[in-house]
């Protein structure tokens, strides 16, 4: 890694290219220092054309191959400089030339002027055009970018079966669009940075600026600044970058792939973070029930949304208690099982060859494998999995008497309670083991000091200076609307505390509004 | 470095203090032979005690659908030396905690309980909620050997017929620690339901019927079902039942089912002596008449609750009578009852209330009230 490095440095000097210098007067020494610039590079175009009518008029154009609209090159700039009559008036030296190309020839909406290498070197690589004139010491940079993105889909994650179909694509600009549509409001703002030395990703912040709070604005700014990485891929990266508490497995920084998720949030006083190449925005403060909250909880009708949610609930509890407790039950407090449910473990477990708690493991390991090789295998195989999984191995093994039956219920269970909270399955599977370690070692006492353990640590963590258990164990109404319950629209008249408190109030309440 | 150092002694800490710690108190349920139920009885060849244990055989359960259970039977001179042979008779350690009933025989209970029940209740494996019966058998654990007839576990039938017990009121609910709670006080005595074998047309079954009486913890006689039914009502331990009420004529016609009953025991002096007066009020439906002639036009309503009160009440106050005359032993917890209205008289009476209790004066007023007919209003009538 080092060494590499050192060796491009020395390439660089080699080149002995000093990208402050000023640009030539000469059209062809301009040329030829790009050329030396990209001298490897087989996507560059140069390109030099004359005017028909006056020859003073020469000019070159350099962009990247593939990232630029042709049909807009050559409507938009090669066929107005060559046609284009030159009188007298359009002036006489380089620099009013220019001006006048700038203004009256080229026919692209977006042009800069710009006379620093660097800055042109970047707009290249950025896929713009640019534009030199023989005999002026500068150079237009034009926005004619043009390559291919992928459609407008509905997202793969965050499924929602009542609600907007729109997801998030790998082009910033595009998913900027998709928030802007949804805030017609010039608050909504949109800040630009440039992250990874060497990537250049274009990164943006997007907050609402009447409601964000400015204390987090200013420390997720700080968090980005001080962000030492040479390239970006996606959200992932960044929100591993800046999270708080890098050694918790629980999320500290939402992700979702839905515009009206986002804009959601947005509403909430939270920021979001989107970056070129992504189709992930990031939102943050993020804080405990928001793993709870699917987008199409706010669609449908509210007892109907609570409901789902209490279930989400429940269900990740159950995912992380079912192994520990049972593993604890059946190998220390036996005494706590019912007779008959005891009876009928036991007559399951004999001859069984393992101890329970190796049972535990063994199949919950066999159920990740089947997960991961779920998750990445092309659909058409998915099947196969499934079958092989479920029916073969399961079926054979409880008949071949490798594993007993009541552990396959208590596997399956835990898998299913997991699969109900798609953005808590790393957490929950990691608590989870800590969990069946703990009540391996200490039977139900064990499983309860597991949980407590879990409890503190939960409440100890904090996302951007916001308590991740917010509202959690609180019993006010206000703090509870939207958490484990979803309370209707007409009721959520404030936004929820710290985070929405710079402007609390969604709406007037229906009593104040009568006056 | 250092804090690499750091993280691996955390670790090593942890891994160490969960390892040596052990695996405390784990066990496999398959490496256990579930207890269903225990009988003790008295062997006289040796003259020590011989305890019988009825256990969950799953082995067998795996081929049938349902539970089978194995038999075991060991004697020694103490519970506990009993219970840890039994391993090497098993060769699986018993767990205890699934135990539902414990039957005594009627000789081990005559000569006293205290010696044999105090494992139970001492042990931290066994529970002290299971049912404490005594047979009425020559042996007890005849009684947990009719699993061979009835192809059964015992233990668990007979603790279903408890948990239904409420139905008949035949027999006294009794747990081992309710028994020895009876057992320290001293205004109250002991009881424990009786079992026996019942056989019909050639079938073997458990009957739980009736009640052995205890004056501190040995056994000095029983009482049958129906005397048990009548002394619950003095208990305050009705919870349901049937009473049978005689018509007019003095043949038995009527069925009251107890839907609920309070007894309402006071304490008074009454010419400078101490007299329990009883109350109690029982609500009940009419649930059968075997007469085909309308109640309602020949008796009313009133007049079966009123006969039916009356015999109730000279029915309890005979079970009074005979624990009074015949065994002294205040089942009835009426010491308790003047140890929380009337405590300085109890202080007084406190050490001779066995006597006292002999000679007591009990009023009983027994109120019935039918609240229902059930489903009908009528009876069946004949056609013509």
């Amino acid at each position: 890694m080092a060494k590499t490095e050192i060796t491009e440095n020395s390439d660089r000097s080699a080149l002995k290219i000093d990208s402050s210098q000023p640009l030539s007067r000469s059209l062809d020494d301009t040329i030829a220092l790009f050329r030396r610039i990209f001298s490897s590079d087989g996507t560059l175009r140069i390109r030099v054309i004359e005017n028909a009518h006056d020859k003073r008029i020469r000019c070159g154009i350099i962009y990247v191959d593939g990232m630029i609209d042709r049909d807009l090159i050559q409507n938009g700039i090669t066929k107005p400089i060559m046609t284009y009559e030159f009188t007298d008036e359009d002036g006489s030296n380089p620099a009013e030339l220019m001006e006048t190309i700038r203004t009256r020839v080229i026919n692209i909406c977006d042009i800069i002027a710009s006379t620093k290498l660097d800055e042109l070197i970047g707009a290249v690589v950025g896929g713009k055009t640019i534009f030199f004139l023989d005999g002026y010491a500068g150079a237009l940079n034009i926005n004619a970018q043009g390559w291919e993105t992928r459609a407008i889909e509905e997202p793969s994650t965050d499924k929602a079966i009542r609600g907007p179909r729109e997801g998030f694509n790998e082009s910033l600009l595009t998913n900027l669009t998709l928030i802007r549509r949804r805030v017609q409001n010039s608050d909504l703002k949109f800040v630009f940075t440039d992250i990874g030395t060497r990537s250049k990703t274009q990164t943006c912040i997007c907050y609402l600026e009447s409601l964000a709070s400015p204390d987090i604005l200013k420390e997720l700014q700080g968090r980005l600044a001080r962000v030492e990485i040479d390239h970006l891929l996606d959200t992932g990266y960044l929100a591993e970058l800046i999270r708080d508490e890098p050694y918790s497995p629980f999320e500290m920084i939402g992700s979702t792939e839905r515009p009206d998720s986002v804009v959601s949030k947005i509403m909430e006083g939270r920021i979001a973070l989107l970056i070129e190449g992504s189709p992930f925005a990031l939102t943050l403060p993020y804080v405990f029930v928001e793993n709870f909250q699917a987008s199409e909880d706010y669609y449908i009708n509210y007892s109907f949304a609570t409901f789902n949610r209490l279930l989400r609930v429940i269900g990740a509890f159950m995912s992380i208690s079912i192994p520990a407790v049972y593993v604890a039950l059946v190998t220390y407090s036996q005494e706590m099982v019912p007779t008959l449910l005891l009876l009928s473990i036991a007559t399951a477990r004999l001859s069984v060859p393992f101890p329970t708690i190796v049972e535990a493991f063994l199949m919950l390991t066999i159920f990740e494998i089947l997960r991961e090789a779920g998750a990445r295998i092309p659909n058409s195989i998915g099947q196969a999995v499934s079958i092989v999984g479920a029916l073969v191995l399961g079926q054979a093994a409880v008949d071949a008497r490798i594993v007993s039956a009541p552990m396959v219920i208590v596997v399956g269970l835990t898998g299913i309670t997991t699969l109900l909270n798609p953005r808590l399955t790393g957490p929950l599977i990691i608590v989870r083991i800590l969990l069946l370690l703990a009540s391996f070692f200490f039977g139900i006492y064990g499983y309860f000091f597991g949980l407590l353990g879990l409890v503190i640590h939960l409440m100890s963590l904090r996302s951007f200076g916001v308590s991740y258990m917010l509202g959690v164990g609180s019993i006010r109404p206000q703090d509870i609307k939207d958490t484990a319950v979803r309370a209707p629209w007409w009721d959520m008249y404030l936004r929820p505390a710290v985070i929405g408190a710079r402007n609390m109030r969604r709406k007037q309440p229906k009593r104040q509004a009568k006056r | 470095m250092k804090t690499l150092s750091k993280v691996l002694s955390a670790l090593l800490s942890a891994v160490m203090l969960i390892s040596l710690s052990g695996c405390w108190n784990y066990s496999e349920i398959d490496d256990m032979n579930i207890v269903a139920g225990v009988a003790i009885d008295k062997n006289k060849k040796e003259n020590n005690l011989q305890l019988t244990v009825e256990m969950v055989d799953t082995q067998e359960g795996m081929q049938q659908s349902q539970a089978s259970f194995k038999m075991i039977s060991l004697s020694g001179n103490t519970i506990f030396d009993i219970a840890r042979n039994m391993i090497s008779l098993t060769g699986k350690k018993l767990l205890w905690s699934h135990a539902k009933v414990i039957i005594l025989s009627e000789e081990v209970a005559r000569e006293g309980l205290i010696k044999v029940i105090d494992w139970y209740s001492r042990d931290t494996e066994t529970r002290a909620d299971v049912f404490l019966f005594v047979s009425s058998e020559k042996n007890a654990h005849e009684v947990l050997n009719l699993n061979s007839e009835t192809k059964t576990i015992i233990s668990y039938e007979l603790a279903q017929m408890m948990n239904d017990e409420t139905f008949t009121s035949t027999a006294p609910v009794v747990q081992i620690w309710d028994f020895i709670d009876k057992l320290e006080s001293s205004g109250d005595n002991a009881i424990a339901p009786l079992i026996y074998m019942y056989e019909k047309n050639g079938q073997k079954n458990e009957h739980v019927n009736g009640t052995a009486v205890f004056v501190r913890d040995r056994m000095v006689g029983k009482l049958n079902g129906d005397e048990t039914k009548y002394a619950l009502f003095a208990k305050n331990k009705i919870k349901g039942g049937v009473l049978e009420v005689e018509n007019a004529k003095g043949t038995p016609t009527y069925s009251l089912e107890i839907l609920s009953s309070r007894t309402k025991v006071k304490p008074k002096w009454v010419d400078g002596r101490l007299e329990m007066q009883i109350h109690t009020v029982t609500h009940t439906g009419l649930d059968e008449a075997m007469s085909a002639e309308g109640f309602a036009g020949e008796e009313t309503i009133q007049a079966i609750a009123e006969r039916a009160g009356e015999s109730l009440q000279q029915n309890i106050l005979s079970v009074i009578r005979k624990m009074q005359r015949e065994y002294h032993a205040d089942i009835f917890g009426f010491g308790e009852i003047v140890h929380e209205e009337m405590p300085r008289t109890w202080r007084k009476l406190k050490d001779k209330w066995p006597e006292e209790f002999t000679g007591l004066d009990v009023k009983v007023r027994s109120e019935i009230i039918i609240q229902s007919t059930a489903k009908s209003s009528r009876t069946i009538k004949l056609g013509d």
